[in-house]
């Protein structure tokens, strides 16, 4: 072949070189190209570019990537319309309706989907006769889940774009987003800020993917997939499901039962799900309610109605929430650094404070309580009692002002109101239904321990001294402008929507808060709230301090001990359980 | 509250077919790379190209509601792409940087696109759309297809001659 004739042979080449050519040509022009020097070098000079054409566009590529979250994230912000678009549904019906083909596809997609659920029930359907996708397409139609709980609360779920509402029967609202991993909190107390934080980050610090589910899939698939497999142990809980029929007139339905093992080691029935394995829907759900919920509203169970709406709220003020609330970011925020060193500070004079004693607080007057924690490293027991009436109950009673001593001998001849005890894996509240000390038995709340962190408020006397520890550091500003009897101090401030926090650590004592001030803002002013001050402090052998004194409010006694100074049975959970009614879950 | 409100329940056909559902979300991540191969065929750099992508989609957000039929968002969006890079080299109009802005490419990169950004500029407006958006749909030529809304043999045809005229250009820039 001549080299002029070889133009008609440049696209070939360009198609070649950019893999777009046919198979049936190729060994036609490599053919050519091991006898065209002209063409050959042509070929290799495409070749080459395309290498740097691809890399090239590829950091473009990358850039637009990277581009597309805070792209979204400034859309979302600046224009609120995560409304979707209100499309014409009402034509786009009469148009397939209209149209002898789409309502053949329709017909053969509901048919499709009959059978998929005929064959959930008898196994009779070859699926691999199905056309899977069309059925999915069908239930994708279904964009939204309406959940109906008949204590007041509802929940909607967005099939297509993964977000979901909650509104609790006690005005909580919840707005989450899958995709972008965000969730707004509204709680109508205080309900003067929104709270945004990140639901769910793995332990590589990604965001799980998100993908559109079917109403199935979303409500179903889980514990249709636990049946299936029998028990699951998921973050030390032991789960189990089992699938019953249910016949109700003409209707057939899968009855999902779950089970959970609970603190006590019982098993209950914790959720019931009703699902049509025809139309492939959920249709009901009945959910016990946990303890606290149980206590608060009364009932063991609310049960939930399933429907499909064509539309949802669009925000959170769809819910009730009022508009111009301010949002209140916990993740993403770095504390500066000068937090960071004062919150390393504080975490340093915690942990240098012994981990095994006794801590003895009580009051002035006969009214407050008498507080007495034992905490051996990471298990902590508090008991509260309460001095009763001379008058009527002179066995329950403490004279005051009274010494450490007469205190703590005084405890030992009573028996606690409360007792709450962390054992490490379960947790107990033990509590008196009467204070008559008759014969009624005492209650004991068993619950597995949810959090790593229980230097909560039974554990005297961190709770009282640093409690700003386990709190997100990000949170908090140094303060600068703080008032001059209060220079020696450093201070520390957050702000949540119109509420104040300042905190007052003491250097020269370990950090230990001195002063707390709370602040909430009334028409553009900000108000003082709560002022906690006036401390006395004591020093334990080791150099470790504390306060031993809070104004005329309460006294504090740490004493030092050894593992084996413990009472027997402190830390013995199933001692509690002895004669008591148990509540679980 | 009956136990099975939706009409599906009952057997009954579906009156409606998916939805098309548009957020700015769902915009930007379905189509920002069909708007920037756009951008790119009507700018001479990447940070324009970026500036309209991003202007685009501010704009389409705030017309989304004047789109009736969600099926048509693609070529919709393309079109409010090609008439903002088309106001930009009137006007030079002003964009909205992003806050937190990506930095420069590294230096060979950085080369790279600036020499892209010269040859597009070159080549003949038919091919520039089809060129930009194949390289950055993955070399497939039935996405550039659907997103221009041609043939797929026609996206192959135009293709090809664009990619020899990049050639040419190519090494004209390079001697």
């Amino acid at each position: 072949m001549k080299s002029g004739e070889c133009n008609e042979y440049r696209e070939t080449i360009a198609a070649l070189a950019l893999g777009e050519l046919p198979r049936d040509q190729v060994p036609a022009i490599e053919q050519h190209l091991k006898t065209c020097p002209t063409c050959s070098e042509l070929y290799h000079a495409l070749q080459q570019e395309e290498q740097v054409l691809r890399s090239t566009f590829q950091v473009i590529v990358d850039r637009t990537e990277a581009r597309k979250d805070p792209l979204i994230q400034r859309l979302t912000e600046s224009h609120d319309t995560d409304t979707p678009i209100p499309s014409n549904i009402l034509a786009i019906g009469r148009h397939i309706m209209s149209n002898k083909l789409t309502r053949f596809a329709v017909a053969a997609i509901v048919i499709i989907g009959f059978l998929i659920g005929l064959q959930q029930l008898t196994g009779s359907i070859d699926p691999a006769g199905v056309a899977w996708a069309d059925v999915q397409e069908a239930f994708l139609a279904q964009r939204w889940i309406h959940l109906t709980y008949d204590n007041g609360s509802e929940a909607w779920h967005n099939l297509v774009e993964g977000k979901r509402y909650y509104k609790d029967w006690d005005g909580r609202c919840v707005y989450i987003d899958k995709v972008l991993n965000i969730r707004r909190s509204y709680f109508p107390n205080p309900g003067t800020y929104i709270r945004e934080d990140r639901p769910v980050i793995l332990q590589d610090g990604s965001i799980p993917p998100w993908e559109p589910k079917t109403a199935w899939d979303t409500i179903v698939g889980h514990v249709e997939s636990l049946s299936e497999n029998g028990a699951t142990q998921y973050a030390q809980r032991h789960w189990e499901a089992k699938r019953h029929i249910e016949k109700t007139g003409t209707q057939t339905l899968i009855r999902f039962d779950s089970y959970y093992t609970d603190a006590a080691g019982r098993r209950l029935l914790i959720k019931q799900l009703w699902a049509d394995p025809v139309t492939r829907l959920p249709v009901k759900k009945r959910e016990r309610l946990e303890l606290a919920e149980r206590h608060e509203q009364d009932r063991e169970f609310i049960t939930g109605v399933f429907a499909f709406p064509a539309s949802g709220p669009s925000s959170l003020h769809d819910l009730g929430v009022p508009k111009d609330l301010p949002i209140d970011k916990t993740y993403d925020k770095v504390p500066d650094a000068a937090v960071a060193i004062i919150m390393d500070r504080v975490k340093a004079a915690l942990a240098r404070f012994p981990k095994h004693y006794r801590a003895l607080q009580w009051g002035n007057t006969q009214r407050d309580n008498i507080g007495l924690t034992w905490r051996s490293d990471q298990r902590i027991c508090h008991h509260t009692y309460f001095n009763m009436d001379a008058e009527y109950y002179p066995d329950h009673h403490l004279d005051l002002p009274a010494t450490e001593e007469t205190v703590f001998q005084w405890t030992q001849t009573q028996e606690p109101g409360v007792i709450s005890l962390f054992e490490g894996e379960r947790q107990y509240s033990w509590y008196r239904t009467n204070f008559d000390f008759e014969t009624k038995p005492p209650e004991v709340r068993v619950m597995r321990v949810r959090s790593d962190y229980l230097m909560g408020s039974y554990s005297k006397p961190i709770e009282n001294q640093w409690r700003l520890e386990g709190h997100d550091p990000g949170q908090y500003t140094i303060i600068k402008d703080a008032p001059k009897d209060l220079a020696a101090y450093v201070g520390l401030r957050s702000e949540r929507g119109d509420i104040r926090r300042e905190f007052y650590l003491d250097p020269a004592h370990d950090y230990i808060c001195v002063r707390e001030i709370w602040w909430k803002q009334r028409s553009g002013q900000w108000e003082k709230q709560r002022d906690i001050n006036d401390v006395a402090f004591e020093r334990l052998p080791q150099g470790q301090w504390y306060i031993s004194k809070r104004g005329d409010n309460w006294n504090l006694r740490v004493t030092v001990l050894q593992e084996d100074e413990f009472p027997a049975d402190t830390f013995n959970g199933e001692k509690l359980l002895e004669g008591a009614v148990i509540e679980t879950y | 509250m009956p136990n099975v409100p939706s009409s599906m329940s009952n057997g009954q056909a579906p009156k409606k077919r998916p939805e098309t559902i548009l957020t700015a979300q769902r915009l930007v991540r379905e189509y920002a790379s069909a708007v920037l191969g756009v951008c790119m065929a009507y700018t001479r750099n990447l940070h324009d190209s970026e500036d309209m992508m991003q202007e685009t989609f501010f704009k389409a957000v705030e017309k989304i509601k004047t789109l009736k039929k969600p099926d048509r968002a693609r070529s919709w969006l393309l079109q409010i792409a090609r008439n903002t890079c088309i106001d930009h080299q009137r006007r030079r109009v002003h964009t909205r940087p992003l806050p937190n802005d990506l930095p420069n490419p590294p230096q060979q990169d950085h080369e790279n696109i600036e020499r892209l950004y010269r040859a597009i500029a070159r080549l003949s407006e038919t091919y520039r759309e089809p060129i930009t958006l194949y390289y950055l749909k993955q070399h497939d030529c039935a996405a550039v297809a659907q997103t221009l809304g041609i043939s797929e043999p026609a996206v192959r045809r135009r293709l090809v001659r664009a990619r020899l005229q990049l050639h040419a250009i190519l090494s004209e820039d390079n001697s």
